[in-house]
Parts: C-alpha cells; structure tokens; sequence
C-alpha cells in the first residue's frame, strides 16, 4: 500500500462545491453515490493520484492515462465505467462528512466487497496520511507474499496495524496469490540476473510495494 | 464408435461453440479421437446437456427428441468415426415419415469423401461386430433394485434413465445360482453315497472325486466376479464379496452378497450410497465388458468420497475396451485424472452465452506443447484455482492467522536479536506461535 499524495486536485468543481459547504449556513448534504453530479470527477481523480491502482492492495484497476489531466475538461470528468468502488476509509464519516476528499479512495471491487465493507480501522496505516511510510508501518514477507506489521513497531500498533492490513484486504487471499503469481518470476528473473532490477521496475504496473519490499529483503536492491 | 467433434450453434446458451475431441497435434494418436473426455463447468452450462446431444445423435434419438424441440438442432452437429469413417450427424425431421431421424454429410475417410451406402454398410458391420454399442449411466441413477426382466446382455443400447440395473445382475445372477444348484447336488450326492454305501468307501470316495473334478474344472463365478471387479475396489472401503456360502436358506443361492473384513453379512439395503452406486455402475461395465462402445457418464463422483473418486473412471475404463468414454463432473478430483486435452471446460462468458475454455493461448495452435494448464501437475488447492476458476481456495480465517504467525516469528527474531528469547515474554510468545503454526500443519514458508 503506497503512501498518496492526494494532490493535484483535479476535481475543481468539486472541490468548490465542497469548500462551499463549510460555510455558514450551509448544510452538509447526505452521501448518495448515484446523487452527487461530482461522483465521476472524485473517482477519476483519485483513480489519478492511485495511478490507476487500488488505494489498499495496489491491484490494477485502469491505465492511469485515461483520467490523466489532459481528459479533463473544466474540473470535470465524463461519466465512465471502472473496476473498483469509491470507500470512504473511515465509515464513521459517511454518515456525517460524507464527501471529505481526504476519506475517499478507490479499492477493488472484491476488496471492499469481501473485506473492507463498512469495517472500522484503526487508521495508522492510511495511505493519504502525511506520517504514513510503508517502509516504517509495513515488511513483506516474500515468501508467504504476506504483508505484515513492521517488527520495529509498538507490540500495540503492531496488532492495530495487522487488524487494519487485513481490513483492508492486503492480505486477502485471492490478492496474495495475484501478487504472488505476478511478483514471483519478475523477482527470480532479477535474482537470476536475467533482468537489472532497473528493468524489472520498468516491467510493474502494479504491487510496487511488495516488490521493493521483497528486493529489500532479499538484499538485491541497489 | 467415437466422437471426434462436436459443433453447437445457437442450441440455448451454445452461441458458438466448437470442441474438438481429439488428440492434438504432438500426441502420439494425433487427430485420432479421445479415449476419454471429462466435461466441467458450473451448473447451467449444458454438461448434461452435451451428453444428451452425444446420446441423442448416435444411439438415443428418440429419448432427445423427447425432451427438446426438433428444430433447436438444426445448427447442431456431432460428428462420430468408425472403421475409419468419419460422419458429420445432424437431426432432422422427415416430414413424409412423420419421423425424427439421422442426417448424415461430411462423410470422409482421411482426405476422401465416402459415399453414403458405403458408409451405412460399414456402419452395419461395425455395429455387427460390437455386442454393447452405448451405455448411459445418468446423475440420478436409481438405487433401487429393480428388474424388468429384460435380457441386457443381449441389448445394444443401454440408457439407464429407463433400463433397470437390476437387470443387469440377473446376467450374474443366472450363473451364480446355476454354479451353486450344481455344487449342491453333487454335494447331496456325497451324503447320499454315504448312506446307501453302507461302509464301502470306495463308492463315497468316488463322489467326492466327482465334486472336485466339477470344482476343478468349473469357475466359481462370485470368486472370479470378487477377484476380477468387486474386491479391489470394496477394499477401499473395508468390504469384500462373501465368496463362502452354508446355504442354509434358498436365500444363499444365487446372490451377490458383501461382508466386512471380519466376514460379518452386510445386507444391500444397509450399504452405504457410495458403495451401492459402485455396484450399480461397475457391474454393468464388468459382465457386459463393452468393446469399442460409448459410455457416457454423468457425476461420477456421486456419493463417493475423494479417496475413491481417484480411481474410478480409471476402474471403469478397465473394465472396457477401446471404448470411448464421456464423464460430466463437478469433482476436481476426477478432473485431475485427464489430460488437458481430454477436459471440456464450458464456461459463461459476460453475456451469458456457453463458450469452451481452452487451455492454450488463443494465438497459438492446439500442440501439446502450448497447453498451459496440466491438471496432473497441480494441486487440489490449484486445481481448483486454475480448473474449477474458485478464487477463494481457503477461508480468509486461514489468511488472517498465517499474517498473525509470520507476525509472531518476527517478533520472536527481534527478542533473540535481544537475547531475550528466554525471557517470560519470548517464552509466552514462542508457545502462542508453535500453537497456532501447528494448527496451520506448518503450511507455510518461512522467510
């Protein structure tokens, strides 16, 4: 899960109109997903700022250069079918903030289906947070293609982040074996000197975490 | 006969579909048909379906034509081969007849088209020279012992949605109890000499001799049946056929009867489903030992535990002889008894229409060498995965608690890095990894 910068915003319609409603006055409308004029602005561009992979398991959801910024016109993005569904990270919010750009993300269909749903996390590991390092919150196990608390952590926050890895669907298991089934020949061939690891960089268009990771861990990186 | 391509156009949820049931170029019997076929595919994707239409376009017309509209096979097309004739079948309706009926074309022998009469006649010697030519075993094959009284033995087509089973025993059953009326009466003649001898020996000594000519000379038909067909397999599940009668009650004679390992009776009716439906379907194939037959087949696996489902098409493939079978299954581990040309996979695709999953790339030829998925080098866990298409091949418990292990290991590396393994803690924490790793049987790699 890679950390997100969750500018530029794009989405400038939308973000007026959600600036506007901090105003006296205003009244914070309900969230409805087929309601808001603004719902296809807010997935193409977090579609953009995830480079078209889902926020949590980093699986592939769209080439990122279909909402690139070129395809905008005037703040808005046209209406378009994609892969996965807009989360709001923290459920709680839904009810009362339901639009905040800073708890949306755009997961896998499965994921958020069969995993994250409406569960509550503990936080620590949200990706948009500024504090949020997965080199610090996170280790991969290459072996098991686990991901899995960073040992160096609290004991406590070791067991808030592994509840929040399995939230999020990290390590579910029809993604572990995708990963593991995508990662485990790109790292032989840099293990085997096939491929530079320069190379195998270039070959990923998704799970850029874990491949670090397992190169950290195997010592090949450079 | 054999099936060597099956064409399905517009027939319910076929759109277009194709299957080649033949073995691919690199095979050692390239382009000869398949000895064996297995059919998968979720429910509603015409398995049963496709064995009806290989039934209904070689031996059982009239049982197809009973179920659906004539006119939904115009586009429809099996193409079958014997004797090295190769016919492209198709239904049609014979308006004049007020008939249902075969319509042969595409009749060719390797490059060269054969006439019509001269593939009918070869198709008549054919069918001469085979005692069984089909048999169809379906899913919901009666457990019920029931007799019609029809000589099966004698029957070329054997569909048992309406032939009884039962019939089938009365073949072994005939001969069963002609074996045990002839060694009770030379028994009866022992006891008989025994008496009227008065002490003459020689005259007792004579009809035990005749009794163990008889014996000598004659096949006892329950042991060849436990030896040749019952008793491997009912070993599987501690059972064995009794072979040693006391004929104390007319019940003794004539029947097939199965006793545990400890020769305890067990009577029919307290076998269990699976093992009544391997009686029901391997003795059928054992007395009438078809040659060059089809035997469509459909659920297998039915009411069979996986240890037998390993070897049961290959035990009823060896109960025949180049024939050529056809099994619909939802077990993955029936499917991992074939080869990945021998598996038609029928899959739903975003429309809702039957296509064939393939298991080579769509850009390259069908050559042994391109298919990318080989049953028997998987696993079940991959067979289901990469076969069945099941995503999900354990609970997200089981994901949960390899994470929560692999955790534990790391925090034990830190404590040891802090010589600290011993402590309460890293003893504590050492106990709670090894208890949930050995729940786990240890199934998992360690970094």
């Amino acid at each position: 899960m890679r950390k997100l910068q969750k500018d530029p915003i794009l989405a400038t319609a939308y973000k007026k109109w959600l600036d506007g409603l901090s105003k006296p006055g205003k009244k914070y409308p309900s969230y409805s997903s087929s309601n808001n004029k603004y719902y296809y602005d807010i997935i193409a561009n977090l579609l953009w700022v995830q480079q078209g992979l889902c926020a949590y398991t980093e699986m592939y959801l769209v080439d990122k250069n279909f909402v690139a910024p070129k395809n905008w016109t005037k703040g808005s993005f046209k209406k378009f079918e994609f892969p996965g569904q807009l989360d709001h990270f923290d459920p709680a919010l839904k009810e009362i903030k339901g639009w905040e750009w800073t708890n949306f993300f755009v997961a896998h269909s499965d994921v958020n289906t069969k995993r994250k749903r409406d569960k509550t996390v503990h936080g620590i590991i949200k990706p948009g947070n500024d504090n949020y390092d997965p080199f610090v919150f996170l280790e991969y196990d290459f072996k098991q293609h686990h991901f899995l608390p960073n040992r160096n952590k609290r004991t406590k926050d070791q067991q808030f982040i592994l509840e929040d890895i399995n939230t999020l669907g990290l390590n579910f298991q029809p993604i572990i074996d995708y990963r593991k089934a995508f990662l485990k020949p790109v790292i032989d061939e840099v293990q085997l000197g096939i491929i530079t690891l320069d190379n195998a960089r270039t070959k990923l268009d998704k799970f850029y975490t874990a491949f670090e990771m397992s190169i950290l861990s195997l010592g090949l990186s450079i | 006969m054999k099936i060597t391509k099956i064409i399905l156009k517009d027939f319910h949820q076929f759109k277009d579909v194709e299957i080649d049931l033949t073995y691919p170029k690199g095979h050692a019997k390239q382009g000869e048909p398949l000895d064996k076929v297995c059919i998968i595919g979720q429910s509603g994707t015409g398995k049963t379906t496709l064995l009806k239409i290989i039934g209904g376009h070689t031996f059982t017309l009239n049982s197809l034509s009973n179920e659906y509209k004539i006119e939904d096979f115009k586009n429809v097309k099996v193409f079958k081969k014997f004797n090295g004739i190769e016919i492209g079948v198709k239904i049609g309706f014979h308006t004049k007849a007020n008939s249902t009926n075969h319509h042969w074309n595409n009749i060719r022998s390797g490059e060269h088209t054969v006439p019509f009469a001269k593939a009918l006649s070869s198709q008549k010697d054919f069918l001469k020279q085979t005692k069984t030519h089909f048999i169809f075993f379906p899913a919901d094959l009666h457990y019920k012992f029931e007799t019609s009284g029809s000589n099966l033995s004698t029957k070329q087509i054997i569909d048992f949605r309406v032939d009884k089973v039962g019939d089938i025993w009365n073949l072994v059953f005939d001969e069963i109890r002609k074996f045990q009326e002839e060694e009770i009466k030379l028994k009866q003649e022992i006891a008989k000499a025994a008496v009227e001898s008065n002490t003459d020996l020689a005259i007792i000594q004579k009809a035990v001799n005749k009794l163990e000519r008889w014996k000598r000379k004659s096949e006892n038909p329950i042991i060849k049946l436990a030896d040749e067909c019952l008793d491997p397999i009912l070993k599987h599940i501690n059972l064995r056929v009794k072979r040693d009668f006391k004929f104390e009650s007319k019940g003794d004679i004539g029947l097939i009867k199965l006793e545990d390992l400890k020769g305890n009776e067990v009577p029919y009716h307290l076998l269990s489903t699976g093992t009544k439906q391997i009686l029901l379907t391997a003795l059928p194939l054992y007395l009438l030992k078809p040659e060059d037959a089809l035997i469509l087949c459909d659920e297998p696996e039915r009411s069979l535990y996986p240890n037998f489902q390993k070897f049961i098409t290959d035990f009823y493939i060896s109960q025949t002889e180049n024939s050529q079978f056809f099994f619909a299954t939802h077990s993955p581990i029936i499917a991992s008894n074939f080869e990945p040309w021998e598996i038609v996979e029928l899959k739903f695709n975003s429309k809702g229409e039957v296509y064939q999953d393939l298991y080579y790339p769509k850009d390259k030829e069908r050559h042994v060498d391109n298919y990318t998925i080989i049953p028997s080098y998987l696993t079940y866990d991959l067979m289901l995965n990469k076969v069945f298409d099941l995503t999900e091949t354990h609970s997200n418990e089981r994901s949960e608690k390899i994470t929560e292990t692999l955790m534990l290991r790391n925090q034990l590396m830190v404590l040891k890095e802090k010589n600290k393994l011993d402590s309460v803690q890293g003893k504590k924490l050492y106990e709670r990894y090894k208890n949930l790793a050995s729940k786990l049987f240890w199934d998992f790699d360690l970094s």
